[in-house]
């Protein structure tokens, strides 16, 4: 999409009120004012938009420096973004004025449909947004915690108690309902604050630096987490530094450096595919032709020993496809989810934008 | 139930304070009952006004500042900030909520205060006494509230000195007007407020002033609320609030009698024109206070400049430092003084140019390496150039007024033009080191 329709859509929320111009730009969808539901909603289902976050020509001005130099892009719905670029390139900047905590100089943002600039509140109530540094009010429990992030963002008293729960249930926070914030682990208190993001039901989350200090096995959980949550259809734009992580379940990345976004490219094709890997037992000659031929694959390549290649389906279609596979002769030793094409891609463009090609 | 008040019932109304604080105020009660050598009722209400002020004042004032720097401090405010609750909620939310605990301490006392009033005191006037006490209780919370709003626009950086200070010019503004409801308290409301010429009863006026500036207060919070949740403020509700201070204060020297004179410093000054400089003085001391005390943001300054360039008013003014939002009302009443030929015309110049020489210094500080002191190095140069140069020329047998002070004598190339060359000087230096700013930024 992005420049042109971008710059139309905020173009129609400027020149008329969000709520009354459903047929120009599509009905914004409702908040959920009725909150998390286990296993989270599908924003796409009712989706009249393609894209979930539009930014345009997003300029950002600290005193006496530049922190966003005229930043575009645009994330689709159902899509999880990896924000990557090296300490100091913006990410937390871009994040936060996407989330409406800081005012940019120029520049305009939607997230799920409302103009972030015009109408901040209503915007809240569309994302969650778990920053690096997060505090949390220690002396009230967990379940105290999340019904008043629940109330503030909006949900209905009567259904407070059943959005706790709910989210409770799918952070593994129930047997820590009545214990204090105060008293939680790091990683306990790590999926307090990403409960807190989520108990609203919040169409797009924006995650910075989500995994910072969580041991191993507090890692594992998240990245599940991560991957039910873009199951579910939640929109993701994640920044960090453990790219690895952020390749089990991002669908698109984007670099940032300097305040300038640099490239924003689709990891698996289309979005909604994954990028899988499937090892061989001998190197391969070539692409099998029933693989190149298999509905849903695109991008395949040999990588070694190994096909790498993009796949839209579901678990079921994976497993059709594997036997497709062998069915054909091809001599799978195994087949995954590919984790280390982010990070492969990113050092390359880095290194190819690197002022001296280091 | 406000979401954010029911936070802070959950946090300070704990069990254990529930409890203990009303055995703590029925040991003091019984200790007042055993002591007071007269009428019970009457010892127990007196005691109760310092146990307000006390608790609901100093205490509730200090926790009602601390409702947003502490959040800061914890980290805890981008999550509130990224809420979708309206400023208004969040506003009246922390209002009543982070000082609850004091007014569950104070609301026994106040209700003694209403039931102890004096024998001979009209039956309304005890629940009137207790409400005033009420309203300049939330006024204090209120100062501390916006105080700490103050902070979190200054960058959520400052803590300890400037919240300190805000705390300070809160209690200032607040005690005396406990003090008086106190004294008054004491002596039956006695005596009479003359107020544009109107005799006004003490209880009255002293109602009437707390009900008007509280109300201020609560609606400087709000304001500085959306300033938060990232909505924008126009300036006028600010420019309200400093025309109405003209006027509360003009009040107190309009007498209505045409035949009042005062001498200042010589000149005979009419009440009425009197009443100018009073406003005069009143919008020139609240744009002191914004010049220190408001964030000076080079960002904001860059797109006001914009706004103006490309003519976007309503942008512009968003943008507008409050503090010059004050110099048209001080230039307007300036001219009023002159064509009006007040005696303090001269006066009224010279300040309002020392005040734009002030501005710019101020502004060339915040624009210096270090803007975080630049505040208090201005507060430093102000004491040297206004106290500490004039007491040196003063010593040494010369004049300050008109090149260090401000004057009301001479005429205008004496009085005005110093202050004025010294201010075009300084806006000149403001010029290029913003030159120098931008250059660097961009």
């Amino acid at each position: 999409m992005r420049p042109t329709v971008a710059a139309d859509a905020a173009r129609l929320l400027r020149t008329g009120d969000l709520h009354f111009r459903p047929a120009l730009q599509g009905t914004p969808r409702r908040p959920r004012a009725g909150g998390y539901t286990a296993g989270m909603a599908t924003p796409a289902q009712h989706a009249p938009q393609p894209h979930a976050i539009v930014v345009e020509n997003l300029v950002f001005d600290y005193p006496g420096q530049r922190a966003l130099h005229g930043v575009s892009f645009s994330v689709a719905r159902g899509a999880v973004a990896a924000l990557v670029g090296p300490n100091g390139a913006g990410k937390t900047t871009l994040l936060s004025c996407v989330a409406a905590l800081l005012r940019p100089v120029a520049g305009t943002v939607l997230v799920d449909g409302v103009d972030m600039l015009a109408h901040p509140r209503e915007g809240h109530r569309r994302i969650g947004y778990l920053k690096d540094f997060f505090g949390l009010y220690d002396a009230l429990s967990v379940r105290q915690t999340l019904w008043h992030a629940a109330r503030v963002q909006g949900v209905v008293t009567a259904r407070c108690d059943e959005v706790v729960a709910a989210v409770a249930g799918d952070l593994d926070l129930e047997p820590l309902l009545h214990k204090p914030a105060g008293a939680l682990s790091r990683g306990q208190r790590q999926r307090l604050a990403i409960a807190r993001t989520l108990v609203h039901g919040p169409a797009v989350l924006l995650l910075d630096e989500p995994a910072s200090g969580l041991d191993p096995e507090a890692r594992a959980d998240l990245a599940a987490l991560m991957r039910r949550l873009r199951d579910a259809g939640t929109t993701l734009l994640v920044s960090s530094h453990i790219l690895a992580e952020l390749a089990e379940y991002s669908s698109e990345m984007l670099i940032i450096r300097d305040g300038r976004l640099l490239e924003q490219r689709s990891l698996h094709g289309e979005p909604g595919a994954r990028s899988l890997r499937m090892e061989l037992c001998v190197p391969p000659a070539g692409v099998p032709a029933v693989l190149a031929a298999y509905p849903g694959v695109s991008d395949a390549r040999v990588d070694g020993d190994a096909l790498v290649f993009a796949f839209h389906g579901d678990a079921a279609q994976r497993h059709r496809l594997l036997r497709a596979c062998l069915d054909a002769g091809v001599a799978v030793a195994g087949l995954a989810e590919s984790g280390a094409g982010l990070q492969r891609e990113y050092l390359q463009r880095m290194r190819a934008g690197a002022p001296d090609g280091r | 139930m406000n979401p954010e008040l029911q936070r802070y019932l959950w946090l300070e109304l704990t069990p254990h304070r529930l409890l203990v604080t009303p055995l703590l105020l029925l040991a003091l009660f019984a200790l007042v009952h055993l002591l007071a050598d007269q009428g019970t009722l009457r010892a127990l209400a007196e005691v109760s006004y310092w146990v307000v002020l006390a608790i609901g004042v100093l205490w509730g004032g200090r926790v009602a500042g601390e409702a947003v720097s502490g959040e800061l401090a914890h980290g805890t405010w981008d999550q509130q900030r990224l809420s979708s609750l309206g400023p208004w909620a969040m506003t009246w939310g922390k209002l009543l909520g982070a000082a609850v605990f004091t007014w569950y301490a104070c609301a026994p006392c106040i209700v003694l205060i209403a039931l102890g009033a004096r024998p001979d005191a009209p039956a309304l006037d005890a629940p009137g006494d207790a409400l005033l006490l009420v309203t300049i209780v939330l006024f204090c919370h209120a100062i501390g509230l916006l105080g700490s709003l103050h902070l979190a626009a200054r960058g959520r950086i400052e803590s300890g000195r400037w919240g300190m200070l805000l705390q300070l010019a809160g209690l200032a503004l607040a005690v005396p007007l406990l003090l008086v409801g106190i004294a008054a308290f004491g002596a039956g409301w006695s005596g009479e407020v003359r107020w544009f010429g109107m005799d006004v009863t003490l209880r009255v006026f002293v109602w009437c002033s707390a009900m008007a500036f509280t109300a201020w207060a609560v609606t400087a919070c709000y304001r500085l609320m959306r300033v938060e949740l990232q909505l924008r403020n126009a300036p006028w509700v600010w420019i309200a609030f400093v025309l109405f201070c003209m006027g509360y204060a003009a009040g107190f020297a309009w007498s209505g009698e045409p035949s009042a004179v005062v001498l200042i410093d010589g000149a005979r000054i009419d009440a009425e024109r009197l009443a100018l400089l009073s406003a005069h003085a009143s919008a020139l001391g609240l744009g002191y206070l914004m010049l220190l005390l408001e964030a000076k943001d080079p960002v904001a300054w860059a797109m006001l400049l914009d706004a103006v360039r490309r003519g976007r008013i309503a942008t512009a003014l968003e943008h507008m430092p409050r503090w010059a939002c004050v110099l048209p009302l001080l230039a307007a009443v300036t001219l009023a003084a002159w064509w009006w030929d007040v005696a303090g015309r001269l006066l009224c110049a010279s300040l309002l140019v020392f005040f734009v020489r002030d501005a710019a210094l101020v502004v060339l500080l915040n624009l210096g390496a270090r803007p975080a002191r630049a505040d208090t190095a201005a507060l430093l140069y102000l004491m040297v150039l206004y106290v500490l140069l004039p007491a040196v020329v003063l010593a040494a047998g010369g004049s300050a007024h008109g090149w260090l002070l401000p004057s009301m004598h001479g005429d205008l190339a004496s009085a005005v033009l110093p202050g004025a060359l010294q201010a075009a000087l300084l806006w000149w230096l403001v010029r290029a080191r913003w030159r120098r700013h931008q250059a660097a930024w961009h």
